[in-house]
């Protein structure tokens, strides 16, 4: 997964956000990403409220002007392995081979 | 109209949808993946990708005509996202798949983040789609009352699903009733060899969807629906949806 799903991931159990996000192994994916090249034309930040990489909010990032930089270089890391924790109830959601599992405990034990 | 086919859910409250069976169906869907795609070929005549691509041309149309650049679209129960593609070839978007079963998103046809995660429970924040598209998933859904809620929530605008359905009239009703339980396994046998077994379940989930009228009247609740199509004797519905402003 990229970082710029956390500026939309929301813990699915009580819809908390942001989600604090521990990265345990990180790879450069290359400049032939698609995202990246579609991105390119575009003015200012990639996300509206949450920036995963700086951990900050993107009000704050704006007042200090920081841009379109930090998205290009944001777009060519994939987190491949790591968990997702929710500052709210304390649910934790593990990325396992670049994908985050999002299902919570409730489901796993009676659908799933 | 049909009594509504209703279940209990973990918290004791009553459902439309596959409820408890889901267990039986999404074990079926992950032992499936290699066969899923040339079965679904060949069970709906070569059909499927057309049935596809009418929903999400319908979605890519409003997209341009509302000058969305580079909308955020999100592929709920994508599988390994033959939906998304087909709406990549139309606009270019920035694609999300969304799915329960972690080995149809690993084997995915398209570049783009992967999410695992359910309808019923979306871990997105609210309108950050631009268009939220389901193609041959919502049948498998836990609760739809649920998951079309959540599909208003996440999604901004639009929302397009392609899915198994139930005709209303009570004929064609018994003919996809027919073919699902006893057609469709003899020709998974054709394409999916041992697995052709997994293929049965679908039966399972025709026997708890609710029929298309329901269905219907479930999106209206959130949306307001623009297209209702039926095909194939019903048992295949599409909807193009733009969701209602509060």
């Amino acid at each position: 997964m990229r970082y710029k799903l956390i500026d939309i991931l929301v813990c699915p159990e009580c819809k908390g956000f942001p989600l604090a996000l521990h990265s345990m192994r990180k790879i450069n994916i290359s400049d032939s990403n698609e995202f990246a090249k579609k991105r390119h034309n575009r003015d200012g930040f990639e996300c509206s409220v949450f920036c995963g990489l700086k951990n900050k909010s993107i009000k704050r990032m704006e007042s200090q002007r920081a841009g379109a930089e930090i998205c290009e270089n944001c777009l060519s890391i994939n987190i491949v392995s790591g968990s997702l924790s929710c500052i709210k109830c304390n649910a934790k959601y593990k990325i396992e081979r670049g994908i985050p599992r999002m299902i919570p405990k409730r489901f796993f034990k009676t659908h799933i | 109209m049909q009594i509504p086919y209703i279940h209990f859910l973990f918290d004791g409250t009553m459902t439309e949808g596959l409820g408890r069976n889901a267990k039986h169906v999404y074990s079926a869907y992950r032992k499936m993946v290699k066969s899923y795609e040339k079965t679904n070929q060949l069970m709906t005549f070569f059909r499927v990708n057309s049935w596809r691509r009418f929903v999400t041309h319908k979605i890519a149309e409003r997209l341009i005509k509302d000058g969305i650049r580079l909308p955020r679209v999100l592929d709920a129960g994508a599988g390994p996202g033959f939906m998304a593609d087909i709406l990549n070839k139309e606009i270019s978007s920035d694609v999300i798949l969304m799915d329960y079963s972690i080995e149809m998103l690993e084997n995915s046809v398209i570049d783009c983040d992967k999410v695992q995660g359910l309808f019923e429970a979306m871990p997105f924040r609210d309108g950050v789609f631009d268009a939220v598209i389901a193609g041959f998933a919502f049948h498998a859904s836990i609760d739809m009352n649920k998951s079309a809620s959540e599909f208003a929530r996440v999604g901004r605008a639009y929302a397009g699903v392609v899915s198994i359905g139930k005709s209303s009239n009570r004929l064609y009703m018994l003919l996809g009733k027919l073919y699902i339980n006893y057609m469709i396994p003899l020709i998974a046998r054709l394409s999916a060899g041992k697995n052709y077994t997994e293929f049965k379940k679908i039966g399972s989930i025709y026997r708890h969807i609710p029929d298309n009228a329901r269905l219907c009247m479930i999106f209206r609740k959130y949306y307001h629906v623009t297209i209702f199509r039926e095909k194939a004797f019903g048992t295949i519905y599409q909807i193009t949806a733009k969701k209602k402003t509060r």
